[in-house]
């Protein structure tokens, strides 16, 4: 209603901006705003090999007891819409080569060329290992995201070298809030900020409260340049309950904002 | 005294004919309740029966041979190599009947039109019918065969062949980067394609290669479907059905399989879920060469399992696996029996006190009637006690014959239902915890 304020109105409001500044500043320096910024580096940590679209090269070693394997696989994923879609390719060698994993949002469908079929997993094949690896179905389907679905606190940080540079080193521990729809009591996460590049070394997984050891843990190294973005290149992950196994995962080469068709996420791209 | 005895005997004995209208009807009574007793008695035997025969002749065996950890938590990996030697082993034993190895895995099955979860059941299709007569339960179609398929052994690529397998892979991934790097917009790439083996040439290589590696069966093995797996495959025999597992290396394995027969057992869960291959077949498929994950093990005397289950795990064959009975494998059938023969025991012996309550009132009324009578006895001389003796007596002669016309009775009905059964209407047969109450009921005579 009124148009033009009163030089005292304007005194009070300049006092009222004042207090809200001050609000402001003393909030971004309180540690409520250092656990957003924790949240945001497990969300960037979470994402830093994943794109909205991505595609790479990779291949997949698997160590066990009774075999050693290495696949050479390609990898298109496309998170754009909420269905986040993938698609894997074996390339070799022959006994694997044209095996075809497709994932659209919660449905995982295998193709088998030798008997030319797709299989659609059903939930009860979702606990059983992806083509041999220490990988589940389940581990490519689910939907979880490390910095929604859970909760972050920071347990302890410090100043190392990482690459021959100094970085700051964060161990955090994601607590999964009460409707996330997780297998996991808690989740610890070691990743470093360098500059503006958010690196994840660590991620172990716990099955229950005040386990000693992780259930799971995958490990990330050899970070590189990746079409611009730094990326670790060598994941490798380790179950408790297979003591000397491993997965490691090589990326040979990850590019990301591909402009993938949709045509790449369906059943004829994966028979291709 | 002897002779005054063989006198009460004698008068008593004419007492019961003198009105035998009177000693009928009591005598009926008697006899259909214990007539009545036996036969149910009989009914819930043959229920307890016919539920552990459900459970030993259609699946279990009176014994069974597990690696430690499978009964309790059933894994591929968890097997016993050296499965001919001991299954072998096994038949030499004294009191064994048949022995039956098998290994058990799941799978993913899938028709053209459906898929769904199975329990891959491989068993030797002689010793099998010899155990279970599974041969007996194929509904349609066809038992499976005793020959193995035939299905070449995989072989190792060599030096060659390892390298035209590099070859392959590298031109495959330099075909993928063009295609990356022409998506991520990188412009003008080289093109490489015209340099790389054509799509052609690289399937046929593959499968080549792939064909050594791992070697398909000449023709589809042949697989039995229990009936309600087979209605939701939409399976019949003839059809095509693709088993996907993981086998013991870990590997992704798809062979197609093709149906010979429909088995219908009645125990609900195993027609649910249950594929049944032979042993040779499931093992090639599973890579789990001369391992079983199970030995069922039928006995001549199924109340000897525990006696042959202890000498079994004393063979050297044996040592350092599970040796179990039944009794142990199923303590909740076990429990079922036990309950339902106190359920009897309880009934029996209400229809026992009401059948004696019953007897007991027309005694009582009969001696209120002979009021005269036994008093025209006392004026005779007779001492009362030898009246109460001969009231006794009459009682005894006329339970004895009764319960001779019962005994007589209830075995005539348990034979009846033995050889006929009571059909429970419309009930198809009920599973209760695995166990099966068929939907006929046989009663059984055991001493």
């Amino acid at each position: 209603m009124q148009l033009v304020s009163s030089p005292r109105v304007e005194k009070v409001r300049g006092w009222v901006l004042a207090v809200v500044v001050l609000f402001v500043a003393l909030a971004v320096a309180a540690p409520a705003s250092a656990a957003k910024s924790i949240t945001e580096l497990v969300h960037r940590a979470d994402h830093v090999l994943r794109g909205k679209t991505s595609a790479a090269l990779l291949t997949m070693h698997v160590h066990t007891k009774s075999y050693d394997r290495t696949y050479s696989m390609v990898y298109w994923g496309d998170e754009r819409s909420s269905k986040s879609r993938a698609l894997i390719k074996v390339l070799g060698p022959a006994r694997w080569r044209g095996h075809g994993t497709l994932k659209i949002g919660g449905r995982l469908s295998l193709y088998d060329p030798s008997s030319d079929r797709v299989t659609v997993l059903s939930s009860s094949m979702l606990g059983d290992n992806w083509m041999g690896s220490h990988f589940t179905n389940d581990d490519l389907v689910k939907e979880t995201d490390l910095a929604e679905d859970y909760v972050a606190h920071m347990e302890k940080t410090w100043v190392a070298d990482a690459d021959g540079k100094p970085a700051r080193y964060y161990r955090v521990k994601l607590d999964p809030t009460p409707k996330a729809p997780v297998a996991w009591n808690h989740i610890t996460v070691q990743l470093y900020e360098q500059g503006s590049h958010v690196i994840p070394t660590r991620e172990e997984y716990y099955r229950r409260a005040g386990q000693k050891t992780p259930t799971r843990t995958l490990t990330m190294s050899d970070v590189k340049d990746m079409s611009g973005r730094l990326v670790p290149t060598k994941l490798v992950m380790h179950v408790a309950a297979k003591p000397g196994e491993y997965t490691e995962l090589a990326y040979k080469k990850v590019r990301f904002d591909v402009n993938v068709p949709a045509s790449k996420f369906t059943e004829q791209a994966l028979r291709q | 005294m002897t002779n005054s005895f063989g006198l009460l005997l004698a008068i008593a004995w004419r007492n019961l004919g003198r009105n035998r209208r009177r000693t009928l009807i009591a005598g009926a009574g008697i006899a259909l309740g214990v007539g009545m007793c036996i036969a149910s008695f009989g009914v819930m035997d043959g229920m307890s029966t016919d539920m552990v025969r459900s459970i030993t002749d259609v699946q279990l065996g009176h014994i069974q041979v597990h690696e430690p950890g499978f009964s309790a938590r059933p894994k591929l990996e968890l097997a016993f190599d050296k499965a001919t030697d001991r299954t072998r082993a096994a038949e030499h034993t004294r009191g064994v009947e048949a022995v039956s190895p098998r290994v058990l895995g799941w799978a993913l099955a899938s028709t053209r039109r459906q898929s769904t979860g199975v329990q891959l059941v491989g068993v030797d299709p002689a010793r099998e019918a010899r155990l279970t007569k599974l041969d007996r339960r194929v509904s349609k179609g066809r038992y499976l065969p005793q020959a193995a398929t035939p299905w070449a052994a995989a072989r190792k690529l060599d030096r060659k062949q390892k390298k035209l397998d590099q070859q392959l892979t590298q031109s495959e991934t330099e075909r993928a980067e063009a295609e990356i790097e022409a998506l991520a917009g990188g412009g003008a790439t080289h093109e490489p394609a015209d340099k790389l083996p054509s799509a052609q040439k690289l399937r046929t290589s593959t499968q080549e290669l792939l064909q050594q590696v791992a070697p398909k069966p000449d023709s589809p093995p042949p697989l039995l479907l229990g009936d309600k797996l087979a209605r939701k495959l939409q399976a019949k025999p003839g059809t095509r059905v693709s088993l996907m597992a993981q086998n013991l290396d870990g590997d992704p394995v798809n062979i197609e399989f093709r149906v010979v027969g429909i088995l219908h057992t009645g125990d609900r869960a195993l027609d649910n879920v249950r594929a049944v291959g032979n042993l040779a077949d499931v093992r090639r498929l599973l890579a789990l060469g001369d391992r079983a994950h199970e030995l069922a093990i039928r006995l001549r005397d199924p109340e000897a399992a525990a006696s042959v289950a202890q000498s079994l795990a004393a063979e050297p064959a044996f040592k350092g696996l599970d040796v179990k009975t039944w009794t142990q494998l199923r303590p909740d059938v076990v429990a079922m029996v036990q309950t339902n023969s106190v359920t009897t025991a309880v009934m029996v012996a209400i229809i026992f006190a009401i059948a004696a309550i019953g007897v007991a009132d027309a005694i009582l009324m009969a001696v209120f009637e002979r009021h005269r009578e036994l008093g025209m006895l006392k004026a005779v001389g007779m001492r009362p006690a030898s009246i109460v003796l001969m009231v006794t007596t009459e009682t005894f002669l006329l339970g004895l014959g009764a319960s001779l016309a019962g005994l007589l009775l209830g075995v005539g009905i348990d034979l009846c239902i033995g050889h006929y059964g009571i059909p429970l209407g419309g009930l198809s047969s009920t599973t209760l915890a695995g166990a099966t109450i068929p939907p006929v009921l046989h009663a059984t005579i055991t001493p």
